[in-house]
């Protein structure tokens, strides 16, 4: 069950500028779903997922998650279940090379090297990076291969829920299908996605439910290619 | 620690170059004595210009809890450092004389009010203000000696500056993502280990960050040696008659406790 609702939920961004204004809203189902955010730039997707992920907390208004509020999960019970990938790859990666990076994730978890070493080659593979690129620093990588790496580093662990702020920014046609095999597969291995794309393609192939982010205002939409006529994506 | 902080007082309004010169003056004068009342005299007048600087004391609090240990340790290793003076206090071969007692309560009184006076600044004055003033002062030098470097100075000075709330910024974002990825630091252990494993990704976008600078600073055709011009003009008002008369009653007070000046009526 991965439910989020949000109750008379307002933020502003530095506590000034108005995001959202009691937002009343319920996302995620009984069963895994990909769940996509369309929205122009600044209204707020990024901040929905950051509050969603319990990285951003200064909001007035309760975030329920699993019908317990978002405040009350224990920093180390709501990490397990959910993992978030950042906007730019930069600000998730930094150790020295990829494969280091991916295995910095699993850093406290209870398992032997080989262990470790065998999920982070696994996941790695999954996300289409070759081998090569492994070794690399992220800033040596392309744009889009610096935002596999970041999503390996996110995947290595296994989580229940999935939050990937622009996974399909900057990347080419080739690695979009990769992602959305990607996706499809992590929604039949039982997770449940939530991302935010301005791919109107993209998040019309793959997604269950789109919702869409505006003017403070989230609200299911029926039709993604109507939003595009519309010029909100 | 040394925030800007936005608001319409004397201080904030008083003329950059006035502010950084005394502040200097300031600082050189606090050298030349050694009584406590001196500094007790600079500590209140400090903190009556803090509260006509319209401090916001919430943001202060963790600032001044730092302080306090710093403080204490000064405190501390005066304390005992002495050996001249009427013995107060002595266990074995720990001692606390009287001197010593006054010379520590001086030191870290000292110590507070240098962080005291150069906060004052840096809270009232923009960064890119007293960067500016820097390299005014620094201009006939610079115009002497080419070399030097003294050209630079003012625009290095005013990058360190600007960068520090950048990357406090990327600190942040690295604790963010550490918590993305689901990496819970709950112990001590674990908590000291991921401030190490922060400083090499902060080095390495530091170097990324100087590079790209450069390279701007380079296509928009930068060139310390040119005359620059700005849109601020700085001119001498009241509110820099009043901080001048703050500044200069505790100049005096450190002329007259030295009796360099001999009133004779």
């Amino acid at each position: 069950m991965v439910i989020y609702s949000f109750k008379n939920f307002s933020y502003a961004y530095y506590g000034v500028t108005k995001v959202f204004e009691n937002l009343n809203l319920r996302i995620g189902s009984n069963n895994p779903q990909i769940v996509a955010f369309v929205g122009p730039s600044g209204s707020g997707k990024t901040t929905l997922l950051s509050v969603m992920a319990k990285l951003v907390e200064d909001y007035s208004g309760e975030v329920l998650f699993e019908e317990k509020n978002l405040k009350d999960w224990k920093e180390l019970e709501f990490r397990k279940k959910v993992l978030m990938l950042l906007q730019s790859p930069e600000k998730q990666l930094f150790e020295e090379n990829i494969l280091a990076d991916v295995l910095y994730t699993l850093k406290y978890d209870n398992l032997t090297v080989e262990e470790k070493m065998l999920k982070a080659q696994r996941v790695l593979e999954l996300v289409g990076l070759p081998k090569d690129r492994w070794d690399k620093p992220y800033y040596r990588l392309s744009g889009g291969e610096a935002r596999k790496a970041a999503l390996a580093a996110v995947l290595v662990k296994d989580s229940e829920v999935l939050l990937l702020d622009e996974p399909t920014s900057g990347i080419d046609s080739e690695t979009r299908q990769e992602l959305y095999r990607i996706f499809k597969n992590l929604k039949r291995a039982g997770k449940s996605i939530f991302f935010s794309s301005h791919d109107v393609y993209f998040v019309k192939a793959v997604s269950d439910e789109v919702f869409f982010v505006d003017n403070g205002l989230v609200k299911p939409a029926e039709n993604v290619e109507k939003a595009r006529y519309w010029g909100v994506v | 620690m040394f925030n800007y902080w936005e608001a319409d007082t004397v201080f904030h309004r008083a003329n950059p170059i006035v502010k950084v010169l005394l502040t200097f003056l300031l600082l050189i004068s606090m050298f030349f004595t050694k009584k406590v009342e001196v500094m007790v005299v600079f500590f209140a007048t400090f903190i009556m210009m803090f509260w006509l600087a319209d401090t916001p004391w919430a943001k202060v609090k963790g600032f001044a809890r730092m302080i306090f240990w710093l403080v204490l340790i000064t405190f501390l290793l005066n304390l005992f450092y002495s050996e001249e003076g009427k013995i107060l206090w002595q266990f074995w071969k720990l001692k606390i004389t009287e001197k010593g007692l006054y010379d520590s309560i001086y030191f870290s009184l000292r110590f507070v009010n240098l962080i005291l006076l150069v906060q004052l600044l840096l809270g009232t004055t923009q960064p890119i203000d007293v960067a500016t003033v820097v390299g005014r002062v620094f201009k006939p030098l610079a115009r002497l000696f080419p070399s030097a470097g003294f050209a630079e100075m003012e625009i290095m000075l005013l990058l360190a500056l600007r960068f520090l709330p950048i990357f406090q910024n990327e600190i942040e974002w690295l604790i963010k993502s550490k918590r993305a990825r689901g990496i819970v630091e709950d112990t001590f252990t674990k908590k000291v280990d991921g401030i190490v494993g922060m400083v090499v990704p902060l080095l390495i976008s530091a170097f990324k960050r100087a590079e790209e600078l450069a390279v701007a600073l380079e296509l928009r055709g930068f060139d310390p040696f040119k005359e620059r011009t700005s849109y601020v003009k700085w001119e001498f008002s009241m509110a820099d008659v009043v901080v001048i008369l703050f500044y200069l009653i505790l100049i005096f007070a450190v002329i007259i406790q030295k009796k360099m000046i001999v009133w004779d009526i």
